[in-house]
């Protein structure tokens, strides 16, 4: 053996054993389950949701293309897939997750739920794994209690072998967001269930808070003053809406008036919050924070294009109790709370040591 | 002799072996069974009528308030001493078997074998609050989740925080 040879072994021995501590951040979302992971570059993307099939109603030589966990003869369909065949079999999908927080009708199917979550973490043998999952924040207009949605997600990742720790979703944004600005900044979470707020400065929380207000209660409220099903809205706006054109030039009556009711709402969600944002901050911070901070808008239901224009627009109406420097997007909405809960993972294993 | 008394009016009353007779009426039924008889006056919905026996027993039908049908066998003065009397004795007996059950240890092992049956009842009632996880039966099939690559710098936006947040401390 060569002394190049011996090296590169060394080296490749090292990077092996190195690799064995891995890192990874867990975005639990009403809407999709994001985990990234130290060693490696891919994030995966999971929609929680899953529909329960009896093994008479379909053949399992017929689910070979299909993500399904097979317990005790029931069989439930994962993910895509499950929305897929809930459409063919006219059924409902289950959702393990309501208003950001688990649901308890659903909390009966908590192994396949760990199930979904162990293949997006996927492969930890004889690797010591820590795991960041995102909880959000006690809501201000709905009184339910946090701590039993992280007890259930910290009984699964103890089920899967894996350490884990429970981190503000809002606060993980800033993590993944704010590093040229140390760590200072309000992060806004505009997921399905809930809106998720937090402000830190220098890496430390100042305050935070969660809204029932989000993409479920724009769907909802349109669907009902349009006398349309929920899920009708949700594909519209998937679709169709973009903010920054408007819904003017839509050609489609239909379209229009479903455009033009969600536009409504969106702009009522984002006035909302920034109310609240106010209030909040007048309420929790004493001290005048010294520089302007950012705010990053992230999560599904910010995905629609103007949004940020039509943020930017409606909080230049108010006077805000501290200087903002920048409003700006996350660089990748989906995700940028998994990576924030990554990096706060790797930064927290290095203190270990 | 046997005889069937019912002192409601305007009633037509059919039983086997006698012919039909219409109420009130007073009919020799000695030749008919006797349960047939009642059955027949149940079937009818005659709640208020007499039997009366040769050894002067009457079988008598009450209508009371609330239409349950309740029959009476009223004998001699004799007759239902003995009857109170041997009810008393029974009752004496019973009496003297729940002193010696108290007294005796076998209420003790009664007790100690229910106490186990009570406990697995509680653990079965309780709900757990969050339900125990159990994957031994379970299998995945065909994972396939959506991802995205995205190059990002982890370990040193990790570091940077780590600065930070020890600079703090």
């Amino acid at each position: 053996m060569g002394e190049e040879t011996v090296e590169a072994a060394v080296a490749e021995a090292s990077v092996e054993k190195k690799a064995k501590v891995i890192s990874c951040g867990l975005d639990i979302g009403t809407m999709n389950i994001v985990c990234a992971r130290s060693d490696s570059e891919e994030i995966k993307i999971m929609r929680n949701v899953f529909l329960e099939l009896n093994p008479d109603e379909i053949n399992i030589s017929d689910l070979s293309d299909i993500s399904y966990i097979e317990n005790e003869g029931h069989i439930f369909i994962i993910g895509n897939d499950a929305f897929r065949l809930a459409n063919i079999f006219g059924k409902e999908v289950s959702r393990p997750m309501e208003k950001g927080l688990i649901s308890s009708k659903e909390i009966n199917a908590i192994d396949v739920l760990t199930i979904m979550i162990q293949s997006l973490i996927g492969d930890i043998k004889d690797k010591e794994m820590y795991v960041s999952y995102s909880i959000p924040s006690e809501s201000i207009d709905e009184g339910r209690s946090v701590t039993y949605h992280e007890k259930v997600f910290g009984r699964v990742l103890a089920a899967l072998g894996v350490n884990y720790k429970a981190i503000n979703e809002a606060m993980a944004i800033v993590y993944s967001e704010c590093s040229n600005e140390k760590y200072s900044g309000v992060g806004l979470s505009f997921g399905a269930g809930m809106c998720n707020v937090c402000c830190a400065y220098k890496g430390i929380e100042t305050f935070k808070f969660s809204t029932s207000r989000s993409g479920d209660w724009v769907d909802k409220n349109s669907a009902d003053s349009l006398n349309m099903v929920k899920n009708r809205v949700t594909s519209f706006k998937e679709k169709h809406l973009n903010l920054q054109v408007g819904f003017q030039k839509e050609e489609n009556k239909k379209t229009r008036r479903v455009l033009e009711s969600l536009t409504y709402f969106y702009e009522t969600l984002i006035d909302y919050t920034i109310k609240r944002i106010i209030e909040e901050f007048n309420k929790n911070v004493d001290t005048e924070l010294e520089e302007p901070i950012p705010f990053i808008i992230s999560g599904g239901t910010s995905l629609p294009d103007g949004f940020l224009e039509l943020f930017k627009n409606t909080i230049s109406k108010y006077q805000l109790p501290f200087d903002v420097s920048e409003i700006r997007r996350a660089k990748n909405p989906m995700t940028a709370v998994a990576q924030g809960l990554l990096i706060k993972t790797i930064s927290d294993v290095a203190s270990k040591k | 002799m046997t005889k069937l008394l019912i002192k409601k009016h305007g009633l037509t009353i059919r039983i086997a072996g006698l012919p039909t007779f219409r109420t009130p009426a007073e009919i020799d039924i000695t030749k008919i069974d006797i349960n047939l008889v009642l059955s027949e006056l149940k079937k009818h919905g005659i709640h208020d009528y007499k039997i009366k026996t040769e050894d002067k027993k009457v079988i008598e039908q009450l209508k009371s308030d609330d239409e349950h049908i309740r029959v009476e066998l009223v004998g001699s003065n004799d007759e239902i001493l003995n009857i109170i009397k041997e009810q008393n004795e029974t009752i004496n007996n019973l009496k003297d078997l729940l002193i010696k059950f108290i007294n005796s240890d076998l209420k003790d092992n009664v007790k100690q074998k229910e106490k186990p049956l009570v406990k697995i009842n509680e653990i079965e009632e309780v709900e757990e609050f969050i339900p125990t996880i159990n994957l031994g039966k379970s299998k995945l099939k065909n994972s396939s989740t959506k991802s995205v690559k995205i190059k990002s710098d982890y370990k040193d936006s990790a570091n940077n925080l780590k600065n930070v947040l020890d600079k703090k401390e």
